[in-house]
């Protein structure tokens, strides 16, 4: 695996200063130095990339010591963030879901895409980046782009401020469990489902497990329907594999204002949300700022956690639920090449998984870095998806003018007026 | 282009009363009466309406082995280049958008909804029109 000593030492190094950061806190500290993750990254060793992707989550996950719930549950949620008010109080994590997009029946009816339920999550540091330098606003960009900080990559581009390093962005996928009975949940296998021209969205999965809130642990199979297909000896898994919640009428209820999550509810369940309904954390996507171009990891559960490449290098500081969700990493566009000899892939089942092959490949074959690199503002279309270099010359995503948002579509796209 | 027509009827409502051969009296009532509709019953350009979208409106119903209309199903429809995902509202109805060139040839059909199956899905391609429509209707019973 390693060519040199130096490398072996190298990582050792890198992995004892961040086991010495990751002191009992409800916030990352990411003590490794910006240095040594632009090593990382120069390096391209993926197993090290990887064992540093997983402590940083675990950290974020599962937290030190005896605490029960996850860091990210304190951290402010993406309607506290994109918010004009600083009055509003909104509860933390996805307890706080709120979104303005009307249910109403015109726009459910007429939104084409799979639906997934997601929620962005900032921690304290990101937060307070957004909300001090008014980066929720329009107007706030509109002046940055005559006024900010010449960028230095892309010709003509001007900059937010900086992020600090301590940011750190969680965006989480859900899916949501029926109080009773067994719900069926697609579950993505790297090997039944190869990139498709029309993308690989979790309605073309091969199988499903059957998630049941009344089973104490994995029980005998059953056979379900999901989507118009039979499955038969389904497995079937506990509430306990994963990270979930149970919905309060409250919540329901404003999940249920929003078009997305109406609309997954109604796929999966055929019927809106309501109290003693369960959510479950099907995946997300993590982003420190560990370096300018930000680190990324991708998160999905997986019933067979144990098996293949993307459970690797997975530490045992890793507890209960956690260990069953399997994980990708970026720390650049290219590097280290894929299996196919292009360039790095990273991408989120269920985030990715459905966009369609725009002629960079499908969302499979996307590489989170090398989208998350177009984000600018006046914000352009986030697809096709791409992996590798940027191609300012015939992208509009870097037309001279252009404000760059700092890898984050949320700034570009969700900017208040 | 029904959602067009429905908004630009009441238009023609207000011109109609205006231009008619009613007294003067009638027309100024006309014109008050347009004044104080409210914005959604005016016709206004709404870019994320289906009807204004280029492309094909598919449009349909789900009903019940009685008949009945049905809210929350799902209609998947796939084409070689997307997979495009609507589903019934309140009334058992759902109407979206897909690029020029999805005729019903080239798109896959099929509806679902938890505790039913599927028995038959009817696709009808609409009269030559401006706007190419589809009508895709499904039916399903109780499992």
């Amino acid at each position: 695996m390693y060519r040199g000593v130096a490398r072996p030492i190298l990582v050792l190094l890198i992995s004892a200063s961040v086991i010495r950061g990751y002191a009992q806190t409800s916030e990352p500290r990411l003590h490794i130095t910006e240095a040594n993750v632009e090593l990382l990254r120069q390096r391209a060793d993926l197993h090290a990339q990887r064992r540093h992707a997983w402590q940083v989550i675990a950290e974020v996950v599962d937290g030190a010591g005896d605490r029960v719930e996850p860091g990210f549950k304190s951290w402010h949620g993406e309607s506290e963030v994109f918010n004009d008010s600083s009055n509003t109080q909104y509860a933390r994590g996805i307890r706080g879901f709120s979104r303005t997009r009307s249910a109403g029946p015109g726009t459910l009816a007429q939104t084409a895409d799979s639906p997934v339920l997601t929620y962005t999550l900032y921690n304290d540091a990101a937060f307070n980046h957004i909300r001090d330098n008014h980066l929720y606003s329009r107007r706030a960009l509109e002046r940055l782009k005559i006024q900010g900080i010449p960028d230095d990559r892309v010709p003509g581009n001007r900059d937010i401020p900086q992020f600090p390093r301590e940011a750190v962005i969680l965006k989480t996928a859900w899916w949501p469990i029926s109080r009773h009975g067994i719900s069926a949940l697609p579950v993505w296998d790297s090997d039944e489902n190869s990139s498709r021209q029309a993308g690989a969205g979790y309605l073309s999965w091969q199988r499903v497990v059957g998630v049941d809130p009344q089973a104490a642990a994995a029980s005998s199979p059953v056979s379900l329907e999901f989507a118009g297909r039979s499955f038969q000896d389904v497995h079937r898994v506990s509430l306990s594999s994963f990270y979930y919640l149970q919905l309060d009428q409250d919540l329901a209820v404003r999940l249920m204002l929003d078009a997305t999550a109406r609309k997954q509810a109604a796929v999966v369940l055929g019927r809106p949300l309501q109290e003693g309904d369960y959510l479950i954390l099907v995946g997300a996507n993590l982003a420190t700022r560990e370096t300018r171009d930000w680190v990324w990891a991708a998160l999905w559960w997986h019933d067979r956690p144990e098996a293949g490449l993307y459970a690797d290098d997975r530490p045992f500081t890793l507890k209960s639920a956690w260990r069953n969700y399997l994980m990708q990493v970026a720390f650049d566009a290219i590097t280290p090449v894929a299996n196919d000899g292009g360039p790095h892939i990273c991408f989120n089942p269920w985030l990715e998984g459905r966009f369609p092959d725009g002629g960079h490949g499908g969302g499979t074959a996307s590489n989170c870095l090398a989208c998350h690199a177009r984000a600018s503002y006046p914000p352009v279309s986030f697809l096709p998806v791409t992996r590798g270099t940027a191609q300012p010359s015939n992208d509009e995503a870097y037309l001279p003018g252009k404000l760059r948002t700092g890898f984050l579509w949320s700034i570009a796209l969700h900017a208040t007026p | 282009m029904e959602a067009f027509y429905r908004r630009l009827g009441s238009g023609l409502c207000g011109l109609a009363l205006a231009g008619g051969s009613s007294s003067a009296f009638l027309a100024l009532t006309g014109r008050a009466e347009a004044q104080k509709q409210p914005p959604q019953q005016t016709y206004m350009y709404d870019p994320s309406a289906a009807d204004e979208q280029p492309g094909i409106k598919y449009f349909g119903a789900a009903k019940d082995a009685n008949g009945a209309l049905l809210k929350d199903v799902t209609f998947q429809l796939v084409t070689p280049q997307s997979t495009f995902v609507f589903v019934t509202d309140e009334q058992g109805r759902f109407r979206g958008n897909l690029p020029l060139g999805m005729t019903p040839d080239k798109v896959s059909s099929k509806c679902f909804k938890a505790g039913f199956l599927m028995t038959r899905i009817d696709v009808r391609p609409g009269p030559k029109a401006p706007k190419l429509t589809v009508q895709v209707d499904c039916f399903l019973k109780a499992n």
